[in-house]
Parts: C-alpha cells; structure tokens; sequence
C-alpha cells in the first residue's frame, strides 16, 4: 500500500513538470505605457524700452547732396556727424528735454545658458504723421545686424539696439513734429 | 479495488494543474495575476528644438543618461521608463518586447518617432516573482524641414513580457 502511494506521486510531478514547460513557451503579459515630452520652441521677447533720440534740429540740403547723420550706440549716445553745411542734426535737449535711450530687449522663458540669435530686419524711414509737406529720415541701419545673446540661469537675457539715422537731399524741409520708424528684431535658437 | 479509486484521483488533480490559469502549474487557489505597473513614465522632458531639417535624434538610455544632437536644446531632463514586474512565476527568465511607436500632438500631422527601446537585459524575476523593469529609448524628428509646433506631444507603446 505504501509502495503504490509512492508511484502514484510521482505521476503527479512529472504532469506538473509538463505543465510548467508548456506555460513558459506561452505565457505573455502586455500593458499599455505612455511617453511625453513637451516642444518650447517660441522665445518670449519684449520691447520693454523703445529706442528714442531725443529731440533735435534737423536740417537737410534741399540744393545739394550733404547729408547728417545721427549715430545712437547701442548704450544710449547719440553722436551727430555731416559732410557738409546746411546738413545737420543738433542735439537741443538741453532746451527741449525728451528721454534718449537705445532701444531694449527683454527674453524671458527661454532654456537657461544658452545662446540667442539675434538679428534684426526691415528697416523702415522714420515720418511725421502730422506733418504736412516734410520728408522722412532714413533710419540707415540698426545695430547689431546681426548678433548674440547668452541667456542667464533663468533662461532671461537682454538685448540693447542702436541706430544710425540720416537726413535726405532735396525735397522739402524737415518740419517740426515727432518722427518715427520701425524694424524687426528677430531671435532664435 | 482500492488501487483503481486511487489512480482515478490522481489523473482528476492533473488535469486541474494543466488548466489552472495561464499555463502556471499551481493550485487554482495559488494563481497571482501578472501585473505591470509603471513607476515612472518614460518622458522626453521639455526642448527647443532648432531645425527639424533632418531626423535628429534625441536618446535617453536606461540608466538615465541623455545624448542629443546639436539640433535639440533641452531645457527639462529627458527620464527612462520604469515598470514594476509582479506575479510572474518566481526565478524566471523575462523577454520584454516593445515595438516602435509614434508621438503625436492633438490636431496636427507632427509627429516622432520612436524606436530602439532598450530593456533591462537579462531581466529575471526574483524569488516571489517581481522584477524592476527599466528601459530608454530613442526619439527622432520627422526630418520633414518643418519645425514642430509648440505643446506637448505623446504616445502609447506596448510593453510584452514573456517568460
């Protein structure tokens, strides 16, 4: 009686041997996983201080081809140069105060330390909108053309803009009023 | 006559361990259902990206290290993937398969891709039948010349464990 108890224990483990090589040929569990990121391509940029020269007397040869030009840094000088009477820009700030400034920049959002293309585009003649019979000054060029700018660890940086301004030839004269041009700053990585 | 009775019993409890739930040779009491939970979802982080001129690939392996091309700007750390393995049958073996899938955004035809999963190799469960599973991958850009909208971009992959 115990012999036959034995053998049949036996069977039991050699079925259940069987039993486990089939599973592992078989088995498979799957689910379902998810996987993200987040694109932040787009640089936050504001023009938080508008370039502005200040005011002066602007004068252009209306006979002949001298020219004056008006230089602002990209610190906030302004520096007036001609090539030649009656061309002028003089600077009379001290008797009609306005704010100078170069123009400013402000990125925020951006990736930390890292560096910015700048470049800036489309210039467009400064004019008097209440002018009658004046003439624009030619807003020559904008520094930097191009350039850039290493964000700090915050992913913020700064960017300050200068000009060189210059009187036409010919035409009318400048006539009293608030002139005004624009261009394009462009950043990206 | 009592030898016949004991044979019988004997096929009846056999026949319960080859049917017993999924192939596992136990009691029927004794199956635990294999579960794969995940701890950490694989992610990509947050990036800029400068071009998408060609595919450029961003790779985070599974031990957490990040390689990208000069084209990504990564400004959240890419994380690999880490699922946890339980009820599977104890000191066993697992193959982890996942095939290549894709990252899209709701309402645009952007999209990634990604591809090149790399399982924990030589992955067994313990004695209790658990397992840590961690994996990286590789993400690609379409390389279509059109840079990508801004937002969030995912995806589903499949994640089989066969042992």
């Amino acid at each position: 009686m115990l012999k036959l108890h034995t053998k049949a224990l036996a069977v039991i483990a050699t079925a259940g041997l069987f039993c486990a090589a089939s599973g592992a040929a078989n088995a498979q569990t799957t689910v379902q996983g998810n996987v993200n990121l987040t694109v932040n391509n787009a640089i936050n940029i504001t023009e938080t201080t508008p370039m502005q020269f200040g005011t002066f007397l602007v004068v252009k040869d209306i006979a002949s081809t001298e020219v004056a030009t008006l230089t602002l840094s990209d610190t906030g000088t302004a520096t007036p140069t001609t090539t030649g009477t009656p061309a002028i820009f003089t600077d009379i700030s001290a008797v009609a105060p306005a704010a100078r400034s170069q123009g400013i920049f402000g990125i925020t959002g951006a990736a930390p330390t890292t560096v910015i293309n700048v470049a800036t585009s489309n210039l467009a003649d400064l004019t008097c909108a209440l002018c009658t019979g004046s003439d624009t000054i030619t807003l020559f060029s904008v520094t930097p053309a191009t350039a850039t700018v290493t964000t700090d660890g915050t992913g913020a940086a700064t960017i300050n803009v200068g000009a060189v301004l210059k009187t036409k030839t010919g035409g009318n004269q400048y006539k009293d009023g608030l002139y005004a041009g624009t261009y394009d700053l462009t950043v990206n990585y | 006559m009592m030898k016949p009775v004991q044979k019988s019993a004997m096929a009846i409890v056999c026949t319960a361990l080859i049917c017993g739930g999924a192939g596992v040779c136990v009691p029927f009491a004794s199956v635990i259902a294999q579960t794969i939970t995940p701890v950490q979802e694989m992610s990509f982080g947050k990036f800029a990206l400068k071009n998408n001129s060609s595919a450029h690939m961003l790779r985070v392996a599974r031990t957490g290290g990040v390689t990208a091309d000069s084209a990504y700007i990564v400004m959240d750390t890419p994380v690999p993937a880490e699922y946890t393995l339980a009820g599977f049958t104890p000191s066993t073996p697992l193959t982890v398969s996942i095939p290549d899938s894709t990252l899209t955004a709701a309402g645009t035809g952007d999209h990634f891709d990604l591809r090149d999963f790399t399982p924990t190799p030589g992955l067994t469960t313990d004695g209790a039948g658990g397992a840590t599973l961690r994996f990286g991958a590789s993400l690609y850009t379409s390389g279509s010349g059109t840079n990508y909208i801004d937002g969030a971009f995912s995806g589903d992959i499949d994640i089989t464990v066969d042992y």
